[in-house]
């Protein structure tokens, strides 16, 4: 059994099998900067206090122009970024992020199954809509591994 | 197949065929028929018309060789000499050894006595002057005179002819008494057929030989010939009866000789000849018939193969559209449903996050209100896995191309319902080819295939069983690798076979599958380029045959 405790946190977390992996997440989450892109605002507000309230720092944008304005000044880790949105779409969105800020990973939300593209264009990952909160999560961690 | 279609399509090539074939026939023949006809009737009056002339001439030749006969008598006998009875006889015997048709001989003065008599016994009716007979002065004014037929003393049919012989010691007239049987066989000889018949009419339009149209002597009523001139023919209808006239006019006596044809007859005779026609004209239009129908049938067989074969590669093709339609339009729908979801599905996340920080539970309700977010969130996920196939099933991921061995793909996939096979008590028998060749496909997508299918071959057969798989190669150019997958489940019910890989067919209850699993694994291996069937009886199991071409 490997204990690992974390700095600052007061806690310590026993690393057994597979419950591993969400303890020792439920400890860094603290540090995570995650911006949540989406045009549907009942989803993305709900989506985004949820996650807050698991420890997550989150910041919301309703579009890619808002969500350029916020990624300057927040510096997210990790974009969680709808597809399919009115005026600049998710891959023009994605696509400009990579060039700007190539150690940002985008995980990609979408409603219809096709993400190649966005693979292509270098997301992380993606989601097919509705997404299990606990399912994005790990998807973030994972991103935030492979940084 | 339509068989009404290609019924009415043999009928239509049969019905043309004929109609542009034996109608040109039948317009040649009766072109042909008519223009024949019309030869036939002109050649049978040019015949008759002929044949009139040469017995008018025949006829009047021997009345001019009679003539001929008594004026070399007039010639060369004085009236001195000839009006002795021992030397007429003499005389009369001479003409009857040259020619058998004298009765009797007459020498008559110019004063009208007769002078003389040989031959026949004269009739006590007969004058012994002539000066008041009509034919006297007519024989005295022109020199030779012909009388029409009559009959005479003895009840015979004869004519006079009398010669004058103008002499300076007082004019004469030679007499003689003529049988005309000989003129009834110089006409009858003339015209063929039941219904031919020839006569001489004299200017009264009074027979002069028997005929079918009367006895001699009698009046021919109808038609008047006795006006006609030269020699000529027409055609004429009598009591219904066609009939070809044709009349000769003789010069001396003012007599019409009168041959009648039947036309019916006259052509008919013609005809004989070119009897043939009529069964070369039948034997051509069968043929024509027989071949417009063999013909047909050739065309209309060959059109149904055509059409099966067509059918058997549009069949494919309309499936593979109808798949791509229906795909698009699954993951349209797939979309549009998403994300509503996906908004219920956090606030009632939502809500679930709330109840678990709040401390709600001593609340009466709070037992009923954590069931019902538990339950919305169950049936969001139920939603979930439908919208998420039919986006699989819609979306255009390209395939990964591995070199994979098939034999291991499906030893891997059989692994993972080794514990539910065993437990269900379902046997899965493998027979794999081993000298099975890799193919460069995608692994993930085709062990996705193998998944479904096994899943519902489980889940068809129930409890005890068998499903047996089994891979082979087809030798030749285009080689494919065969996957069966069968089951002694009981078998895809006959109305659902034909749509067995659409969406949302299945045999399944509605909780227990989406119906999407062989639409998904239809189009999968449309995309790796293959090709996926099923046959299937009722009660007899299913199996699925997965052709993937070796590359």
């Amino acid at each position: 059994m490997t204990v690992i405790c974390y700095r600052n946190m007061g806690e310590c977390c026993a690393i057994i099998s597979s419950v591993s992996a969400s303890c020792h997440r439920k400890y860094i989450m603290k540090d995570w900067r995650v911006l949540l892109v989406d045009d549907e605002e009942e989803f993305r507000s709900t989506l985004a206090e949820r996650l807050r309230r698991r420890g997550i720092a989150v910041n919301e944008a309703g579009g890619g122009e808002e969500a350029f304005r916020i990624i300057e000044a927040f510096a997210p880790q990790v974009i969680v970024l709808d597809v399919l949105m009115p005026g600049i779409g998710g891959l023009q969105v994605l696509k400009r992020v990579k060039a700007d800020h190539p150690n940002i990973q985008v995980i990609l939300l979408t409603g219809l199954g096709t993400t190649e593209e966005g693979r292509e264009l270098g997301a992380f990952d993606y989601l097919i809509k509705p997404i299990h909160i606990e399912k994005l999560i790990e998807k973030i961690g994972e991103a935030l591994d492979h940084n | 197949m339509d068989k009404r279609f290609l019924r009415i399509l043999r009928l239509k090539l049969v019905v043309t065929a004929l109609i542009l074939s034996v109608l040109p026939l039948l317009v040649l023949g009766f072109t042909y028929y008519r223009q024949f006809n019309q030869a036939a009737r002109d050649n049978a009056i040019e015949a008759l018309t002929r044949l009139a002339q040469n017995r008018r001439d025949v006829l009047q030749r021997f009345l001019d060789d009679r003539i001929a006969q008594l004026n070399s008598i007039t010639q060369t006998q004085p009236l001195q000499r000839i009006r002795d009875e021992s030397q007429l006889a003499n005389l009369f015997n001479m003409l009857q050894l040259q020619s058998n048709v004298f009765l009797a001989l007459d020498v008559i003065d110019q004063k009208g006595d007769r002078l003389a008599h040989v031959g026949t016994q004269a009739s006590p009716n007969d004058p012994l002057n002539y000066t008041n007979e009509a034919w006297f002065h007519l024989a005295m004014s022109s020199g030779v005179y012909i009388s029409d037929v009559f009959l005479g003393f003895a009840n015979v049919p004869q004519l006079l002819i009398s010669v004058t012989k103008w002499d300076e010691n007082g004019n004469w007239i030679l007499r003689a008494a003529i049988r005309t049987d000989i003129i009834d066989e110089i006409v009858r000889s003339g015209p063929g057929g039941n219904r031919g018949d020839a006569f001489i009419v004299n200017a009264d339009n009074v027979l002069h030989t028997n005929s079918f149209s009367g006895k001699i002597f009698g009046h021919l009523t109808l038609p008047d010939f006795s006006s006609s001139t030269g020699v000529k023919s027409q055609e004429m209808t009598e009591q219904g009866q066609e009939y070809l006239f044709a009349t000769a006019k003789l010069t001396n006596p003012k007599w019409v000789l009168v041959i009648r044809q039947d036309l019916p007859e006259a052509i008919g005779s013609l005809f004989k000849g070119s009897n043939m026609q009529i069964p070369i004209f039948i034997s051509i239009s069968l043929l024509i018939v027989i071949s417009a129908i063999l013909i047909s049938v050739y065309i209309t067989n060959d059109v149904a193969r055509v059409l099966q074969e067509a059918s058997k590669i549009q069949d494919p093709i309309i499936q593979s559209s109808k798949m791509a339609a229906l795909g698009k339009m699954a993951a349209g729908i797939a979309h549009e449903i998403n994300n509503p979801l996906a908004i219920i599905g956090e606030k009632a996340g939502w809500m679930k996050d709330l109840l678990d920080e709040e401390d709600v539970s001593k609340s009466e309700n709070f037992r009923e209100l954590q069931e019902c977010v538990n339950k919305i969130r169950d049936q969001i996920d139920r939603c979930r896995t439908v919208t998420h196939h039919l986006l699989q099933f819609g979306r255009r991921i390209a395939p990964i191309q591995e070199s994979v061995d098939i034999n291991q793909i499906l030893a891997d996939t059989i692994i993972l319902f080794k514990s539910e096979a065993s437990f269900r008590g379902i046997e899965i028998n493998t027979k794999y080819e081993e000298l099975l060749p890799r193919i460069t496909t995608d692994p993930t997508q085709l062990q996705q295939v193998f998944l479904n299918i096994i899943d519902n071959s489980i889940d068809a057969i129930g409890k005890s069983g068998t499903i047996g798989i089994k891979t082979s190669v087809t030798s030749g150019a285009n080689s494919e690798i065969m996957i069966e997958i069968s089951d002694n489940g009981p078998g895809i019910p006959k109305h659902l076979l034909g749509r067995i890989f659409d969406p949302f067919v299945t045999t399944k209850k509605s909780d227990e599958g989406t119906g999407l699993g062989l639409s998904i694994s239809y189009g999968i291996v449309e995309k790796l380029g293959g090709h996926i069937e099923v046959a299937s009886e009722e009660s007899n199991g299913a199996t699925f045959i997965i052709r993937l071409p070796v590359v």
